[in-house]
């Protein structure tokens, strides 16, 4: 695929970029408020991207329409896995700094889990479909609907969330865990509730991605890794616990790798995340817009 | 002679000034306190000291030669040993072997265990731990943990040793064996002693000069009688609840 | 007999045992045992660095697919299988200090994180200067040693992997690098040089990975950058020391026995659920044993020697 325009990069950038941008903030939620790196993120957008694949080709369900299904199905996976894996745990440890290299490798083993139950259900064997890829034209480059439909859903979910976090008072409580856990405790916060929409949101998120996804991208089970890595440079550019920060971020990194895959190969695109994730933890560990003090 | 020198020594957190141009210094063979109310900088003056992070501006002196910019393990190296106001030990090691990385890695670093393991067990007779020689030192009772912090920052042999809020916790009885215990380590052992000390009476029962901060900034200092007797030292701590 | 001379007696009959076996046993089992012996240097291996320090690398594909990319390189050229070896080892020893410059100032699971991305990077750029500068996908070695020759070598690899974590824990490296296990920042207060010695170690656990793949390059007689650094090997290497307990080498060389065992008993035949049930083993694992087997182990034996001692009191 060459484009050859400025214009081109900015559209179908901006486009990925907002599922990026949401796959990036489900994860930010869980790390903001629980300092918990789920690296089974990618497996819950893979897990939502057969989803859809499953309604829409025996069911004729229109992906938009499974989104919902997705995260739903996905926030209850992560109701079970917050109940079942560490909810215990988060109770008795002094702190949560000590929990993170232990649940880095409980997701790790989750990650392994389901990709193989995934490979043993459903093969492992490239699946997708087609669904509205009559194309848009907007700056003058030719977009397919699923794509633009996919980014406005997604774009629509982020800005949700975000005025969920600044105007409810729940969604407050949330900040203010995420700036300051012990604090908010001794305030008298209940911070389990508030553990418990982090999951299950973090992981809707996830889900929704996923069924985004499966419009327009192969579907496999070992597909969802590159979008955890993916979501890991995005939340250390954008700052680690700032929602809006992974917001941004997201689209950002949707530009660059555009940009760097229209003019390189799809190899590149790896290697310049990493490159990006390296410099940007040595030099600015914040983030572009952190504000949150590691 | 001046042995620690700290001279217009200055560091911020975000906004906030945790240390304002702060000079002083310490003579071989002393013992000096360091007080202030809470948040006055004081750990941070430590942290400044043993290269934990660098001033913004100003330097440390060691013997006359400059220590700001070098790693934490250069100025154990140096001769200058620490403990930690929260104990920092090594949990899932032994007592023992906690106070062994001391001696192998300090001033007079080694490369063997035997003779390591043989200071360990000195220096668990010293400090009454030599009981509790095996057992991990994540399950140490408070004031035994304080023990061992002084204990492995004495097995490091070092000329000056930085007490960060060692008597934290201790009661009235153990406070005097802790006083008690300093001063041994200058009579005895020629230790420089430089102290953080919260409990008013047994710093000033022990130190030789007591230096002041209150918001990063030095507000007194001399013999303890001339500090507890100045009014902005009263006035800074007005407010605060003390155990006198 | 003190107990000290039966460890050493046990030692040496498992040795013997292992030495002469090509003499009597049929040529499956040989093979069986070079795997065996694949895993436990890249375990005991890993648990130098990782174990001791306790920083999780997931690097293992990084380095053993490096060694293994040596023998590509050389094998065509100069068929020494000394010499490959050595390169390989040396090669991974080398990237290994370089990358740990910035790679060691991370703590935590970002270290993690960065080591996983690591092998990853080196998987894709192998696939672009393999499709790029060389033309060709994949490399196909011939000429390769004996059966008998690779299962030599591999226990002579082993026993010096063996010898070296035994001796880096019983000595002053390896209280260092336990110490900056238990507590970086008291280790570096301490005097302990922790950049030096964290580097150290990341070579030394590099250099024994790179041994086993350049070793292997030639036992599989084909590499290519999937192959070389799949992430399944960082896994499973992964799996079977924190399984056998990290911090002794008798950890990683029970973990891998025991899981090469069963992955040839049913794993081959039924990967997914192998793999499925490694990850469930791993949660179980780091939520409810997390010191592993040895650490099970060590901790009964302490209670008998402290049960011995009050029966002996009273």
């Amino acid at each position: 695929m060459e484009f050859g325009n400025i214009s081109a990069i900015l559209v179908m950038g901006l486009t990925i970029g907002c599922i990026y941008a949401v796959i990036a903030v489900g994860l930010n939620l869980l790390y903001g408020t629980m300092r918990m790196l789920n690296i089974a993120h990618g497996s819950i957008i893979m897990l939502g991207a057969y989803t859809a694949y499953w309604l829409f080709t025996i069911y004729n369900i229109s992906p938009l329409f499974s989104a919902i299904f997705a995260a739903l199905g996905a926030g209850v996976i992560g109701l079970v896995v917050y109940k079942l894996l560490f909810a215990s745990d988060i109770r008795t440890a002094k702190s949560l700094e000590s929990l993170e290299g232990a649940s880095l490798l409980i997701f790790f083993g989750l990650l392994i889990l389901t990709e193989n139950v995934a490979s043993l259900s459903w093969g492992a064997d490239f699946r997708g479909y087609s669904y509205l890829t009559n194309a848009l034209t907007i700056w003058g480059t030719p977009v397919a609907l699923n794509r633009v439909s996919a980014a406005l859903i997604a774009i629509v979910v982020c800005l949700a969330l975000y005025i969920f976090l600044q105007r409810t008072l729940f969604g407050k409580a949330v900040r203010a865990v995420i700036q300051d856990k012990d604090a908010t405790q001794l305030a008298g916060v209940d911070t389990g509730k508030i553990y418990i929409f982090c999951f299950v949101v973090g992981f809707a998120m996830a889900g929704l991605a996923g069924a985004l996804i499966s419009m327009f991208y192969s579907i496999h089970p070992f597909m969802g890794l590159p979008y955890t890595l993916m979501a890991f440079v995005v939340i250390i550019l954008g700052g680690l616990g700032n929602i809006l920060g992974s917001l941004v971020g997201g689209l950002i990194l949707g530009l660059v790798i555009t940009a760097v895959v229209a003019y390189t190969t799809p190899g590149f695109s790896f290697i310049v995340q990493y490159v990006i994730f390296i410099v940007v933890i040595l030099f600015m560990p914040q983030g572009i817009f952190g504000r949150r003090v590691r | 002679m001046r042995f620690l020198e700290a001279e217009n020594v200055s560091k911020h957190f975000g906004g906030v000034a945790a240390l304002s141009n702060v000079s002083f210094h310490v003579d071989k063979g002393e013992i000096v306190g360091l007080i202030g109310p809470n948040g006055a900088g004081k750990t941070t003056l430590f942290n400044v000291i043993c290269c934990v992070y660098p001033p913004d501006s100003g330097i440390i002196k060691l013997n006359g030669s400059k220590i700001t910019g070098l790693k934490p393990h250069h100025i154990c190296k140096g001769g200058i040993a620490r403990t930690f106001q929260i104990t920092k030990s090594f949990g899932n090691m032994s007592v023992r072997e906690n106070i062994m990385i001391g001696s192998l890695f300090g001033k007079e670093s080694h490369g063997s265990l035997r003779i390591a393991g043989e200071e360990s067990r000195q220096l668990m007779e010293f400090t009454g731990l030599i009981g509790k020689a095996g057992i991990p030192a994540g399950s140490l009772i408070s004031a035994d943990a304080r023990r061992l912090e002084l204990a492995r920052a004495l097995a490091a042999k070092p000329e000056i040793l930085l007490l960060d809020e060692v008597m934290a916790g201790l009661n009235p009885s153990e406070v005097g064996e802790a006083m008690k215990l300093i001063q041994r380590l200058r009579n005895e052992m020629g230790i420089t002693i430089f102290m953080v000390e919260h409990i008013m009476k047994s710093v000033m029962g022990v130190s030789d000069r007591i230096i002041v901060l209150e918001s990063g900034r030095q507000i007194a200092g001399g013999t303890p009688k001339e500090v507890s007797e100045n009014p902005a030292v009263i006035e800074a701590y007005l407010g605060e609840v003390r155990e006198t | 007999m003190t107990s000290r001379a039966r460890t050493l007696a046990i030692w040496a009959a498992i040795l013997t045992i292992l030495l002469t076996l090509p003499l009597y046993a049929p040529g499956y089992y040989i093979s069986l045992l070079i795997s065996i012996l694949m895993w436990i240097i890249l375990a005991v291996g890993w648990i130098i660095f990782s174990g001791y320090t306790g920083y999780i690398s997931l690097a293992v594909a990084a380095f053993f697919g490096l060694g293994s990319y040596m023998t590509v390189i050389i094998w065509p050229i100069l068929p020494s299988f000394p010499l490959v070896i050595i390169a390989g080892g040396l090669a991974s020893g080398f990237f290994a200090i370089l990358i740990g410059f910035p790679c060691l100032r991370i703590r935590g699971p970002y270290f993690i994180i960065l080591t996983l991305g690591l092998s990853e990077l080196v998987k894709y750029i192998s696939q672009i200067y393999e499709v790029r500068v060389r033309g060709a996908l994949g490399t196909i070695l011939l000429g390769g040693p004996s059966s008998e020759v690779f299962y030599y070598s591999l226990i002579i690899i082993a026993a010096i992997t063996v010898v070296t974590a035994y001796f880096v824990k019983n000595t002053k490296f390896g209280l260092g690098l336990f110490s900056i296990k238990a507590n970086e920042e008291a280790a570096e207060a301490m005097g302990v040089d922790t950049t030096r010695y964290k580097l150290l170690s990341f070579g030394l656990s590099a250099l024994f990975m790179g041994f086993a793949g350049a070793v292997m390059a030639l036992r599989w007689t084909y590499i290519d950058p999937t192959v070389a650094f799949n992430p399944l090997i960082t896994f499973q290497v992964t799996i079977m020391a924190i399984f056998g307990g990290m911090e002794d080498f008798r950890g990683p060389i029970i973990g891998a026995t025991v899981l090469t065992l069963i992955s040839e008993a049913f794993g081959i035949r039924y990967p997914y659920h192998y793999m499925g049930l490694l990850g469930i083993t791993l949660i179980l694992l780091v939520k409810f044993l997390p010191t592993g087997l040895m650490g099970v182990i060590s901790r009964l034996y302490i209670r008998k020697k402290i049960v011995g001692a009050l029966d002996a009191v009273s």
